[in-house]
Formats: C-alpha cells, sequence, structure tokens
C-alpha cells in the first residue's frame, strides 16, 4: 500500500502535523508562545517610514517563485506592508513574475487597503506582473527601481540568480533595502547587499510576529520541536554511523 | 462569502490531501485524480497568464497614453508584445520568424542581463570585504582564502589555501546550507500545512 522508501516520510510527516495540531489547540488555549525580535521584520517600519518621508514608493516583490511556501511567507509581509503603506499615504509598487503569483498578490494588496479603510487608495497599476522568464523580470524590476527612484525595496519571498542583480540595483538608487529568502545559495548575497536580512525559515514567522495569530505561534512552536529532533537525529546518526552502525539510516530509508 | 473563503479553503484541502495520499500511498484511483490535478494547475496557471498580459498592456497603454518619458519604452513593449504573439499566432512556434524572434532578441537580452551579475559581485564584495567589525573582517579574511583556493595562481602564492579552502567550502559552508535548508524544509511543510487545512486565510483575501 505505501509508496516504496516512504514509510518514514510519511510517519515524519504525520509527527508534524500532530505536533502542529497539538500546539496550535494549546496556543488558542492560551498558551503563552513568545518570539525573539527579527530585525528584518522590525525594519519594515522604518522602511515604510523612510518612504513617507522622502515622498517617494515602496517596492515590493515576492519573488521568482510561483506558489510556494516562500512566496506565501512573502505575501504574508505584503499584507502588512500595504497596511502600513496605506496608513502613511505611501505608495506602493509590487512587481511579480508568475501570473498564478499576480493574481493572489493583487487580492492580498485588495484586501489589505480593504483591512486599512483605504479601498480606494489600491491602484492595479502598481501591483504589476513582469514575466515569467527569469531575466526580463530581474531587469523589468530594475527598470521600476530606477524609474521610480524608489525610497525601500522590499523582496521576499523566492529568488534565484537574479537575487544579486536586483538587490544590486536597489542599493545603486540608494533604497533601504530588506530581503529575505529559504534560498540557501541566495542568502549570502543578500547580506552583502540589503541593509537587513531575514534569514531561511525566519521568513515563516512573519505571521506570528505582525499579527500574532494564534495558529502561527502554534505553528511555530512546533516547527523549533521539529527542529530539535532534527537535530537529535542527526546527532544519534552521526554517533551510530561513528561506531559502524546503519540501524537510523535503515529506519529512514523504509 | 461562501465563494470567496469557504469554496477555496474546500478545494485547497480537497486538492492538497490527494497530492499528499497520492505521493505515500500506491492507490490507483488517487493517483489518477492527483495527475488530474497537477494538470489543471497548468490550465489554471494559463488563464493567469492571461490576467497577467491584460496587466502588462493596460499599465503600458496608460503609459503611451499619459505621454510620459517613460512612453517610448512603453511603445517599445507593446509594439515587441503584439508582433512576437502575431508571429506565434500565425507563424507558429517552429516558424523561422519566431525562432529568429527567440534565438536573436530573447535569448541575448537574457544573456546580457545575467552577465550583469559578474559586475555585481564585484561591486558587492568590494562592500562587503571591508574590515568595519569582527564579523566584516573574518568574511573579508575567509573570502581572501578562498579566492586564492579557487586559482591557479593561489594556489602558488599561498599553497595552504587549497586544502583550507575545500575545507571552508565542505565543512563550514555545507554545514551552514544544510541548517538554512533544513529549517526552510520544515516551514516549508508547516506553511503548507496550514494552507491545505485553510489556515492560510491571506491569499483566499482572509486576515
Amino acid at each position: 500500500m505505501f509508496m516504496e522508501g516512504r514509510i518514514f516520510d510519511f510517519s515524519a510527516l504525520a509527527v508534524i502535523t500532530g505536533l502542529m495540531g497539538i500546539f496550535m489547540h494549546l496556543a488558542r488555549k492560551g498558551m503563552k508562545v513568545s518570539i525573539r525580535p527579527i530585525p528584518g521584520f522590525e525594519a519594515i517600519d522604518e522602511a515604510v517610514g523612510r518612504a513617507a518621508e522622502m515622498g517617494k514608493p515602496l517596492h515590493f516583490t515576492p519573488g521568482f517563485g510561483g506558489l510556494v511556501a516562500a512566496t506565501f511567507a512573502g505575501l504574508e509581509v505584503l499584507g502588512h506592508v500595504t497596511k502600513l503603506t496605506a496608513k502613511y499615504d505611501v505608495r506602493l509598487i509590487v512587481t511579480v513574475s508568475q501570473p498564478e503569483t499576480f493574481a493572489v498578490t493583487e487580492q492580498v494588496m485588495r484586501q489589505a487597503y480593504l483591512e486599512a479603510g483605504k479601498p480606494e487608495a489600491f491602484k492595479p497599476e502598481d501591483c504589476r506582473f513582469i514575466s515569467t522568464d527569469q531575466w526580463a523580470y530581474a531587469s523589468g524590476v530594475i527598470g521600476v527601481l530606477f524609474r521610480e527612484q524608489v525610497a525601500s525595496n522590499i523582496m521576499i519571498g523566492q529568488f534565484a540568480a537574479e537575487a544579486l542583480i536586483l538587490a544590486e540595483a536597489g542599493n545603486t538608487v540608494g533604497a533601504i533595502q530588506i530581503a529575505g529568502t529559504t534560498n540557501a545559495y541566495q542568502i549570502p548575497f543578500f547580506v552583502v547587499a540589503c541593509d537587513y536580512v531575514i534569514l531561511g525559515d525566519e521568513m515563516f514567522a512573519a505571521g506570528a510576529h505582525f499579527a500574532e495569530n494564534e495558529f502561527h505561534l502554534g505553528s511555530l512552536r512546533a516547527e523549533d520541536i521539529v527542529k530539535a529532533l532534527c537535530i537529535g537525529f542527526m546527532v544519534a546518526g552521526a554517533l551510530l554511523t561513528t561506531a559502524g552502525s546503519v540501524a537510523l539510516t535503515t529506519l529512514m530509508a523504509k | 462569502m461562501f465563494a470567496k473563503k469557504t469554496l477555496p479553503t474546500i478545494i485547497a484541502f480537497v486538492c492538497g490531501v490527494t497530492v499528499v495520499i497520492a505521493y505515500f500511498f500506491n492507490i490507483p484511483f488517487i493517483q489518477a485524480r492527483a495527475q488530474d490535478i497537477l494538470k489543471w494547475q497548468s490550465v489554471i496557471a494559463v488563464f493567469a497568464l492571461g490576467l497577467g498580459a491584460v496587466n502588462i498592456i493596460r499599465i503600458h497603454v496608460n503609459n503611451v497614453q499619459r505621454s510620459q518619458n517613460r512612453n517610448l519604452y512603453s511603445l517599445a513593449l507593446l509594439l515587441t508584445f503584439a508582433i512576437t504573439i502575431l508571429v506565434g499566432v500565425f507563424a507558429g512556434q517552429n516558424s523561422d520568424a519566431y525562432k529568429f524572434i527567440f534565438d536573436y532578441i530573447n535569448v541575448p537580452t537574457g544573456s546580457a542581463i545575467f552577465s550583469l551579475l559578474a559586475f555585481y559581485i564585484g561591486t558587492a564584495a568590494y562592500r562587503a570585504f571591508r574590515a568595519k567589525n569582527a564579523e566584516a573582517a573574518i568574511l573579508l579574511l575567509t573570502g581572501c582564502i578562498v579566492m586564492l583556493g579557487r586559482v591557479p595562481l593561489g594556489a602558488k602564492i599561498l599553497p595552504v589555501s587549497v586544502p583550507l579552502t575545500n575545507w571552508i567550502m565542505s565543512v563550514l559552508n555545507v554545514g551552514g546550507q544544510r541548517g538554512v535548508m533544513i529549517a526552510g524544509a520544515i516551514g516549508f511543510i508547516a506553511v503548507s500545512l496550514r494552507i491545505i487545512v485553510g489556515l492560510e486565510r491571506r491569499s483566499y483575501g482572509g486576515e
């Protein structure tokens, strides 16, 4: 009945799902879940404030990815950014590379303007689909950054080789830059070119950080426990393999 | 409310659970439905591409009409957009004209943008390699060792840079990257599960 080699994977998913269910339930019941301040998220107020003071637009992009988890994390941040820009009357320009992400992004912006009490402030032409081609998307975003002379540039989502090109273009126009991605190969580029970087899985804490949503907080606690379990497995695996045992690797291959 | 929030949640749950079950269990009926869902995904993406095309046309027609400084760029985009579509539809994607557009315009311009990366790596490295504090000094030192270890001349200047580079890349670098990857994968699973059970409502227009 099981696909070959996926019994352990299924068990792991079942454990993660169970833990998430338990901790979401506990968080709803009032369990205190504290999260450490994440400088990249804290700096979003500064980025919006800078754009308001300078009277220039703020640029946001959820990256080159389709509707994957990293993009959803980016869109969670976009919701918060949109509300802030609506509050301070800052023009927000969003560029998107994938058509399915574009449709969702437009909806997220529309809803956030509505929640901010300014539905009329949403301008469809400021949510821009650029191109599904990686380099056309990169050149399109560079064009927006230069032509609009943005004061702040926020890039949170799925990024690939275009990451440094976008970050350097943002740096050239003098924008304050906040970036985040789970792509380990692109994080160093963001670190050297941006003012604030949201490292890897930190971006998945956006919902918990901004909205203090109990489901997100519970989920975050479950993620931490799963990470601890992973570290335990890695230490046990290293010790067992060093001792010549293949018990754990055999178990994980089932 | 039902069409905007409840229905998308139900669709996301059914599709998500079907694909997950198909991944773990060998049940032919579920496998077939999962394949159908993946095909629907492609069809929906094509419709979304139409929305994207409309957005591009709307923005650039507005630019042209407003006669702003950028109207030449917008005009060029609209012209090339129209020409490419007309050639693709009437001459076909295997025609010489379409191949010409792809091979002699699209590919070289893409390569030109990609080539910017080489210069940007230089400018970013110049800024990053200023030893302003302890962390930047460590980055500078590590960067210098890796650069020396990666070029033949570096091995002549400082022979120890080669084994040191290999150690930095295969132990320190891989260790850090795997940490990010594992934590990222756990986050991916958490977000995906929240989407499947309808707790990630922002994308449906919820709070």
